[in-house]
């Protein structure tokens, strides 16, 4: 593949990738923060039961 | 596809039956299999982080790649080989936890992008390549690798 053609996938794919990595992250927070909480403590809106 | 049958055979392998029958054996593992994604993180940042021009930055980039390339690899091999070991030991749990497949897809990706992508464009001048090119596949690429690692650990938690 050509260098020009090259710089061209690499800019596109790594926005695609970067976006729905975002969406994929932003999609687990909820989870994400709960698990923290049950398993560490951290990240809690309330005291652990 | 499905592929389910690929973990029912994993399950009642050699493999599963070892690392199901000593726990010594898959401890073993799992700390080489932990070993293996340090030094593929490491290899990683510091890669990424001299493309965005925050390290190493008497070193040329080409250097510090084409040295960082064979860790990476030698990583990514062991990691594969013993990830195959560790999820013998639970391979139909794991055909069902969402996270182990977040993690495939991002590992796969990740692969692919590395060695269709990344390396042969690096392959050129890193001075003549376009930077932004250069920055959003470094950015892209820790994205990518922190997610492997990260839904890796999750696949411990769910």
């Amino acid at each position: 593949m050509s260098k020009t053609l090259l710089e061209r996938l690499a800019i596109g794919l790594s926005v695609l990738f970067i976006g729905i990595i975002a969406i994929f992250w932003l999609t687990q927070v909820g989870d994400v923060m709960e698990t923290l909480c049950l398993a560490y403590g951290d990240f809690c809106f309330d005291e652990p039961e | 596809m499905d592929l389910l049958f690929i973990f029912e055979w994993l399950d009642t392998s050699f493999l599963a039956d070892m690392s199901k029958a000593y726990g010594g054996v898959f401890a073993v593992v799992q700390m080489v299999h932990l070993v293996s994604l340090a030094l593929l993180g490491g290899a990683v940042l510091i890669t990424d982080l001299r493309l965005l021009g925050l390290v190493l930055r008497d070193v040329p980039s080409e250097v510090v790649t084409s040295n960082m390339d064979r860790w990476f690899s030698l990583a990514l091999i062991i990691m594969a080989v013993s990830g195959v070991f560790m999820s013998s030991a639970v391979a139909i749990k794991l055909y069902y936890n969402e996270m182990f497949w977040a993690k495939m897809i991002g590992l796969s990706v990740g692969a692919l992008f590395v060695y269709f992508i990344k390396r042969p464009l690096l392959a050129h001048p890193h001075e003549t390549i376009n930077v932004w090119a250069l920055r959003l596949l470094a950015i892209s690429s820790i994205v990518i690798w922190f997610t492997v690692a990260a839904s890796g650990r999750w696949i411990g938690f769910s």
